[in-house]
């Protein structure tokens, strides 16, 4: 019994730390609907400064804590509104996801860039006092983070619920221009509630670092366990929220306090956050669709069939040629890009045309290629194979979230990907002891330049199906479940299965990718399909374009150059960082991304030719899809 | 017992996006940072690696004072002048000079050969989730190239370092192990995470590979890698289990194993149970840790109820610091606290405060603390602060220093038109090569994790030297 006093005691406390990291989010969401991933890479930030000025610099807590918490996080918070959220609070859920993800990307180059990898002590509040509960002791620590979790929980119910500002904030989300009309000022609310979320993002940074320690990344990504939390109130309501944060809280602490020691079951203990958010999403009522809305995302031009299939050939002839002239070393760069670029084609269906997030592409990619590696990879049916597994794991994780949308959707991929790490990737059953599987390559092609070579055919065949698909039926349907789903529903259309079917193919083409990518390496790991391989990939996409085809070959590229830029760079380090995340955060409000630059560019030049055809040609750069 | 394992590393900073970002795929495990901790020294027997044949052995007037005094490499002649005599040398660091005395350069004899200089290459994981993870084996590197040239070099023929940086990836490694190939001689004193990535690169084209110490098996067993660390995942010592089993005998009794559960970690936890019992130790409670756990709490409550009296950890410094605040938070003070090999270094101690006194563990080097101890080691700081004024010494440089003296005292030997195959005949005799007296004694040739290790404690702000009192104590090497 005192065990599990004790136990309960600690699983309070995480709980509790949960809580706050959570109450932030809330928060943001709340006043402005975007789901802020960057979150706790804020309190990351903030908890290396107050480590800077109290430990380093040895100002006083009190000082520390007011500068911190009083003066650099609302600024921060006042300034991430005004220059970079203000404009995402009716935009797609893809864009401002992409966009937070730029932020968190760019904090964690600043923190590194600032405050290099080194041991930095840091001490608890109290020291080692605290009080004994059972068998357990309940330190100065653990208190303060209880206490600050309960008073937050308080304030922010008054506050949202009890005072005119919090009501004003609310309603500045619903409608603007009605609360402005009332005398309220909209833009003001928007800017003092992210100053609080990021008041709230430091006061848990500070408050979990002793026990996280001064780390970039697990402060950071924090969050995502707590998301589930506040799943549980739907994002909206803090009560749920908290509730969820002390079941959470508990139920990791009795895992490790009651069930068996195993490798299995300790992949069940820290999959809990996810099984607990999937549990949360199956039970929410489906979301009604938007009515009187229609959001149409301008898109590229779709190229003609004959004018795709002649790119499609100057496209392989070219990375044939670029093997040839590439030194050895770079050509599996090559080959690196073009499966990256697959990988992107797979969300230029899915989020291109579907206008569906996914958030752990990178778990399907792993799915095609440990399948291959399992058949051995020798022969192009094994790659076949890979893809069409991966197309059911796809369809089966649409399944049971089919009646989300939207940003839930983009959660539940995130949570799937997560189950991917803790509980299949994970297991040596899988990748064996040596946590590595080897593969061949289709047709026994050792030849690096005749792999690669193989590798562009096959993108542009599925590039060419995939632009077939656009242009025809399924293209058009999609197309309009996209840009207005109550008017697809009012047609009669069962969009339940459109959206199964492409998330399968979606995750064909990601499972195709993989196997390829097996062949390519010769072997591969289970670390080479984390959850978090994916957030850049559709940062990247939506900067290269996702909507396109060129889109993706752009983002494929961008994506192998990252480690490469630093590896011969290594002085770009957390800058390279910065600089993607800025870019991110830049161009993320166009799905279009640089594609639709590159095909303005091209426009701009070719009008500027004199020729017969091209006189009089309006400039057809975006066209309305 | 525990802690060869730099495939360990991979754990955390997997976590990050930061890593995604550093190259999506550039997924490693932290760790390897500190992995490196297990370095060779050579032991009490005092034995000196490969060099037994030293450079001397070519001839020249070999510098008696070398590490040698104290059974480091000894004999190392100087081809192009001692240490003390060389150009490069003021402020005196001396040491056992480069050999190759009265050798003459001849002509381009093999690729990366001209007859003026020799191009080698080091491949170590600098950008990537953990930023410099071996940066230390780079700087190390051409630390040693920058003394080897300042004393003339190698038969005449100065060192060119072509520094590449696998980024914590598979694909780095392969592209930096086919760069290798085509630009250098042979590559020395490379770490990488992945370094799976490149080993049949490396072996495909014939390229001599000393490397600061292998981190995966397909590395460690590549015919032609040589680990100046020899540590190979296949084998484990018993001198560990021993050693603790000694000290605390009743305590061994009633033990608990905590690894964070990320890469290759399983097997060498199996490997470790296995060995740790054959020695008499009872593990009471073994705990997987998901490297995104943070809250400890609950595992310390765990050993607490079970009545743990001997607790081993695997993971890298962070997570040690928080097992141990949490210990310290829940007043739980077992008889030992053993940290993986990965975890030892100044991050563990600077960051877990008065939480980590009274650490164990368990490297097979010299501890840098004692690097002054020794000609060889006062080398290696004296070298690192000209060519990288600033950069403290690390168990990642420490190896990778030893790879390079291996690589020259080898080489020596050659004579002026040194081939790769030769080069490759010449290291496939070194089976007790101490570093020059940084390492414990280890079998290069033999691919077999060393024996024998030292044992240490954090005492105050410093690790110090527990047992034994000098050189290393040996067990035997279990096959696993």
């Amino acid at each position: 019994m005192s065990s599990f006093l004790a136990f309960t005691v600690i699983g309070l406390v995480t709980g509790a730390g949960y809580a706050i990291a959570a109450s932030g989010l809330v928060v943001t969401y709340t006043t402005s609907r975007v789901f802020n991933i960057a979150h706790g890479s804020v309190g990351m930030l903030m908890a290396f400064l107050y480590w800077e000025l109290n430990t380093h610099q040895g100002w006083p807590v009190w000082l520390s804590l007011l500068v911190v918490v009083g003066v650099a996080a609302p600024l921060l918070g006042w300034l991430t509104e005004k220059y970079v959220m203000r404009t995402l609070v009716d935009a797609p859920v893809s864009v401002s996801l992409v966009i937070s993800v730029g932020l968190l990307v760019a904090w964690v180059g600043t923190a590194q860039w600032i405050w290099p990898p080194k041991g930095r002590d840091v001490p608890t509040f109290f020291g080692e006092s605290g009080i004994k509960v059972g068998h357990t002791m309940v330190t100065g620590q653990d208190l303060i983070t209880i206490g600050v979790a309960v008073v937050v929980a308080g304030a922010l119910y008054v506050l949202l619920n009890r005072t005119r500002v919090g009501i004003e904030m609310r309603a500045a989300v619903d409608n603007r221009t009605l609360v402005s009309l009332h005398g309220g000022k909209p833009q003001l609310m928007s800017s003092l509630a992210w100053a609080i979320g990021s008041m709230l993002a430091a006061v848990a940074g500070i408050l979990l670092t002793p026990v996280v320690q001064l780390d970039y990344n697990e402060l950071t990504l924090l969050v995502i366990s707590a998301y589930a939390a506040a799943i549980l109130g739907r994002l909206t309501s803090l009560p749920l929220t908290f509730l969820g944060a002390v079941v959470l809280g508990l139920l990791q602490s009795y895992a490790i306090g009651y069930l068996p020691t195993n490798n299995l079951l300790m992949g069940v203990r820290a999959a809990i956050p996810t099984l607990f958010l999937f549990a949360v999403m199956l039970v929410m009522p489906e979301v009604r669709l938007r009515v009187g809305q229609i959001k149409g995302i301008l898109a590229v031009p779709v190229p003609q069939a004959r004018k795709a299939g002649v790119w499609g050939v100057v496209f392989v002839v070219a990375v044939a040629a670029l093997g040839l002239a590439l030194p050895g070393f770079r050509v599996p760069q090559l080959g690196l890009a073009l499966v990256y670029a697959l990988v992107m084609l797979s969300l230029v269906l899915l989020t291109g045309y579907g206008g569906h997030v996914s958030l752990g592409q990178f778990s399907l990619v792993g799915i095609g290629a440990v399948t291959v590696a399992k058949l051995g990879g020798g022969s192009p049916w094994d790659i076949l194979a890979g893809g069409l597994v991966t197309a059911v794991v796809g369809a089966l994780v649409a399944l049971p979230v089919l009646r989300l949308t939207g940003l839930y959707l983009a959660l539940s991929t995130m949570a799937f990907a997560q189950l991917m790490d803790k509980l299949v990737f994970q297991s040596p059953y899988l990748f064996g002891l040596g946590n590595t599987l080897s593969a061949h390559r289709v047709f026994g092609l050792t030849n690096d330049r005749a792999y690669v070579t193989l590798i562009a055919v096959v993108f542009v065949l599925i590039a060419l199906a995939l632009l077939a698909v656009r242009r025809g039926r399924i293209g058009r349907v999609l197309i309009a479940i996209r840009d207005s789903p109550a008017a697809v529903g009012t047609l009669g259309l069962n969009q339940k299965v459109v959206r199964v079917a492409v998330f399968a193919g979606s995750s064909f083409i990601a499972g195709i990718a993989g196997g390829l990518l097996a062949g390519l390496q010769g072997q591969i790991q289970a670390t080479d399909f984390e959850l978090f391989v994916s957030l850049p990939l559709l940062l990247l996409a939506v900067v290269g374009g996702v909507t396109s085809v060129t889109g993706a070959a752009i983002g494929g590229f961008l994506l192998m150059l990252l480690p490469v830029l630093t590896s011969e760079s290594p002085w770009l380090g957390g800058l390279l960082f910065q600089l993607i995340g800025s870019a991110a955060v830049a161009l993320g409000r166009d799905s279009n991304g640089l594609a639709s630059k590159a095909f303005q560019a091209a426009w701009w030049v070719r009008s500027r030719v004199p020729s017969n055809q091209s006189a009089g040609r309006k400039e057809p750069a975006h066209v309305a899809a | 017992m525990r802690f060869r394992r730099p495939a360990t590393l991979v754990a955390a900073a997997v976590l990050t996006l930061t890593t995604a970002l550093a190259g999506c795929g550039s997924m490693l495990t932290p760790e390897q940072r500190a992995a490196v901790s297990g370095n060779g020294g050579y032991g009490a027997s005092g034995g000196n690696g490969g060099g037994a044949a030293g450079p001397d052995a070519a001839g020249g007037p070999g510098q008696a004072a070398g590490p040698g005094a104290a059974g480091g490499p000894a004999g190392a002649g100087p081809g192009g002048g001692s240490a003390a005599a060389g150009p490069g040398s003021p402020g005196g660091a001396k040491g056992p000079g480069i050999g190759g005395g009265g050798c003459k350069p001849g002509a381009a004899s093999d690729k990366g050969v001209t007859p003026n200089s020799i191009a080698i290459g080091n491949a170590s994981d600098i950008s990537g989730v953990v930023p410099s993870l071996f940066q230390g084996a780079q700087d190390a590197t051409k630390a040693f190239a920058a003394y080897a040239n300042a004393n003339g070099g190698i038969c005449g023929r100065t060192l060119d370092v072509h520094a590449y940086d696998t980024g914590e990836t598979n694909s780095g490694d392969k592209a930096a192990a086919q760069k290798g190939c085509g630009e250098t001689f042979a590559m020395v004193g490379s770490m990488s995470a992945w370094d799976n990535g490149g080993a049949s690169d490396t072996s495909g084209c014939g390229e001599p590979d000393v490397r600061g110490m292998s981190q995966t098996k397909d590395r460690a067993n590549a015919p032609t890698s040589f680990g100046a660390h020899s540590y190979n995942p296949g084998y484990y010592s018993t001198a560990g289990a021993d050693y603790f089993g000694h000290k605390y005998p009743d305590g061994v009794k009633k033990a608990a194993l905590l690894y964070i559960n990320q890469g290759a970690v399983q097997s060498e936890v199996d490997a470790e149970t296995k060995v740790d019992q054959s020695r008499g130790w009872n593990f009471i409670y073994t705990q997987p840790i998901d490297v995104s756990d943070v809250n400890y709490s609950p595992y310390v409550l765990q050993m607490q109820n079970k009545g743990v009296q001997v607790v081993i950890f695997i993971g890298v410094a962070q997570h040690g610091v928080r097992m141990a605040k949490a210990m310290q938070q829940q007043g739980y003070k077992p008889q030992a606290f053993i940290v993986d090999q990965a975890i030892y270094g100044d991050e563990y101690v600077s960051s877990g405060g008065s939480a980590v006194d009274g650490t164990y563990s368990e490297i097979q080097s010299l501890p840098l603390e004692e690097l002054n101890s020794t000609p060889e080691g006062q080398l290696y700081v004296q070298w690192l602060q000209r060519v990288k004024p600033g950069a403290k010494p690390t168990m990642d440089g420490l190896v990778a220093w030893s790879a390079a003296r291996l690589f020259a005292t080898e080489l020596v030997k050659l004579g002026p038109n040194p081939t790769r195959q030769g080069l490759l005949a010449a290291l496939a005799g070194v089976h007790d090569w101490n570093g020059a007296g940084l390492t414990a004694p280890m079998d290069v040739a033999g691919r077999k994790t060393p024996p024998c290790s030292m044992f240490v404690q954090v005492r105050g702000p410093r690790w110090t030297r527990d047992g034994p009192a000098s050189g290393y104590a040996c067990g035997s090497l279990a096959g696993v």
